[in-house]
């Protein structure tokens, strides 16, 4: 759909199609928009995730409309999207794929049946809820974009982008993330609830209307990956560089709110989310509101708040907004 | 990129010129400031000059250090963050850094150093100025003094010290230290030929001088010196008037020639 965006790799791009790129978002978000009301920000930081080729870590209560969310962003851009729900007795091979017994010409033999982590794009609804053995197969394959069944190694599809859920509530019989394996998501995304006006519009239109979820397709994989490159290659000013390393810096020095700061992977994914950030708001640099707006969801879960600033009735939130007045 | 870093060589230029100007602006302020209030108390107005030389240094180096990118894209806020990532990312090329430098360059032709120049504030310093440098004229010219700290610190060692230091810097002539509380000070060094005077003549203040001039020995005792008086001569001559030779007669004048006066006085007394 978007083939000259590929000459980005090459240095030959066309400003025309740099021009249209700019407006892809525009159109990218009018169309969501059409399926899911409000949930702007959440949209963008999911784009953010998936321009910067990472995975995103949603925390919402239930019937937030998560999941047609994810659906129809995969809708818009042409990609295959695939919904793990995890609960505690799935098994790692439910979702990487496992080898099946196939007899074809009176011989028996065995075939790869893909799991549903074939697709570019899965969500693991209720990640929590699944055993650390299954969780730990899920986030392998996030990380090394490859699975490995019966010694066999099968690369995953390009772009490969997993988004998972987890219930604030309800924590009985889950198995919260470990620290170094939620480290493994970009971004911690909060879904909040929406607006009243939103909530009417939902109302019309769920509700009352016929429900219309036809959405165009926008962009193609290739797209993506085009659009992936340009957001690797948006320039950040030194300054703003000093900037994240400070606010990464205050994260482990604060230590009347926070008993473990984030790591250097903090500053990395700071940097690269403001940079698919000002891409998405159409600017060819960074900007000191890229950095601000994406320290929360880098940040939030990647500190650890101590017992003062619970008791204080503080969140992560609360903690980044009083480092970003320092910083 | 090669297009680029003139551009931003330029724009870093400007921004040292106008610190550079501004600075020589407070600088003559500072002087003119520092001026009158050591001529008003009379110490050493020369003073004024390093410190002007230190102020100069310090403020211009303070406004290199301030004079950034950020200066410029805070007047012209269509390059905000824009030109200072443009200028770090001079290392980069590919397209997007392109872009923005092409449009940070269009951008560029818009901005011009009057804008780095406040009109209203550069006037004012200008008016202080005019103001300062009257107020240092007219100080100067009348002597004005309000309080007399140079004249008390000279008249310690260490005041006399300072002074003779800072004349013998200027003059290049050795260092001369003259005691002023010596009764028969008489080493005045030649190089106290400024307008002030001597030291120790401003030292005597409104003590009275006590001197004598002799004439023979060359010094003069003013003690003595009184008005003419008015001879009083009497009219009439005095009844017997009698002469006898003086030493130096008998001694020097040979014996026949005492005889042949002595004869000449009898015959014309006959």
């Amino acid at each position: 759909m978007w083939p000259a965006l590929l000459l980005a790799q090459t240095q030959k791009v066309n400003p025309m199609e740099y021009e249209k790129l700019t407006k892809t978002f525009e159109s990218m978000f009018k169309e969501i928009e059409k399926v899911v009301v409000g949930q702007h920000d959440v949209i963008e930081q999911i784009f953010v995730a998936l321009l910067t080729d990472s995975n995103a870590l949603l925390e919402g209560y239930p019937g937030l409309g998560k999941t047609l969310m994810i659906k129809t962003m995969a809708d818009v851009m042409d990609l295959k999207f695939a919904r793990i729900q995890f609960t505690p007795d799935l098994m790692p091979s439910d979702i990487t794929g496992t080898q099946i017994i196939e007899e074809s010409g009176g011989k028996r033999f065995f075939k790869f049946q893909p799991g549903p982590i074939f697709a570019n794009i899965v969500l693991g609804d209720e990640i929590n809820r699944a055993t650390p053995k299954t969780q730990s197969a899920m986030l392998e394959a996030m990380q090394e974009k490859q699975v490995t069944v019966a010694n066999k190694t099968y690369l995953l599809d390009r772009p490969f982008f997993v988004l998972a859920t987890q219930n604030p509530i309800e924590q009985e019989g889950t198995y919260p993330l470990p620290e170094a394996q939620a480290d493994r998501f970009l971004l911690k995304i909060k879904v909040g609830y929406p607006t009243e006006e939103e909530e009417l519009r939902i109302i019309e239109q769920y509700a009352v209307k016929k429900r219309d979820s036809d959405v165009k397709k926008i962009i193609g994989k290739n797209s993506l990956l085009a659009l992936q490159e340009f957001a690797n290659q948006v320039p950040i000013a030194n300054d703003l560089k000093q900037k994240v390393l400070k606010i990464v810096k205050l994260t482990r020095t604060k230590k009347d709110l926070i008993e473990y700061g984030a790591s250097p992977r903090a500053s990395i994914g700071l940097i690269i989310a403001s940079k698919a950030r000002a891409l998405i708001d159409g600017r060819n640099h960074v900007s000191e509101k890229d950095i601000d707006a994406m320290a929360y969801p880098v940040l939030r879960h990647r500190i650890i708040l101590n017992f003062e600033a619970e008791r204080k009735g503080m969140s992560a939130d609360d903690v980044i907004k009083e480092i970003l007045e320092k910083a | 990129m090669n297009d680029f870093v003139p551009v931003v060589r330029e724009v870093k230029g400007m921004l040292r010129k106008i610190a550079l100007f501004n600075a020589a602006i407070d600088t003559i302020v500072f002087f003119l400031v520092a001026y009158c209030v050591l001529a008003i108390f009379n110490l050493f107005p020369v003073i004024a000059v390093p410190a002007a030389i230190l102020f100069f240094i310090r403020c211009y180096a303070k406004k290199y250090r301030e004079a950034k990118l950020t200066h410029v894209e805070a007047k012209y806020p269509d390059l905000w963050e824009r030109l200072r990532t443009a200028a770090d990312t001079l290392h980069l090329n590919n397209f997007i850094v392109t872009r923005l430098r092409d449009e940070v360059v269009s951008k560029l032709k818009k901005v011009s150093v009057s804008s780095f120049i406040n009109t209203s504030e550069l006037a004012l310093r200008v008016a202080i100025i005019c103001v300062l440098l009257f107020s240092a004229i007219f100080v100067t010219s009348l002597n004005i003094r309000v309080l007399n700290v140079g004249g008390a610190i000279a008249g310690t060692d260490i005041g006399i010290k300072i002074g003779e230091g800072w004349k013998n810097l200027f003059s290049g002539s050795p260092v001369a230290v003259v005691n002023a509380t010596e009764e028969n000070n008489t080493m005045y060094n030649e190089s106290f030929t400024d307008i002030y005077g001597n030291i120790s003549v401003a030292n005597l203040g409104k003590d009275s001088l006590e001197m004598t001039l002799n004439n023979g020995e060359g010094s003069l005792d003013f003690k003595n010196i009184r008005d003419t008086e008015q001879a009083n001569f009497n009219e009439f001559p005095p009844q017997e008037v009698s002469a006898s030779p003086a030493d130096y007669y008998d001694d020097v004048v040979l014996k026949d020639q005492q005889n042949i006066v002595k004869k000449y006085f009898e015959q014309i007394s006959k």
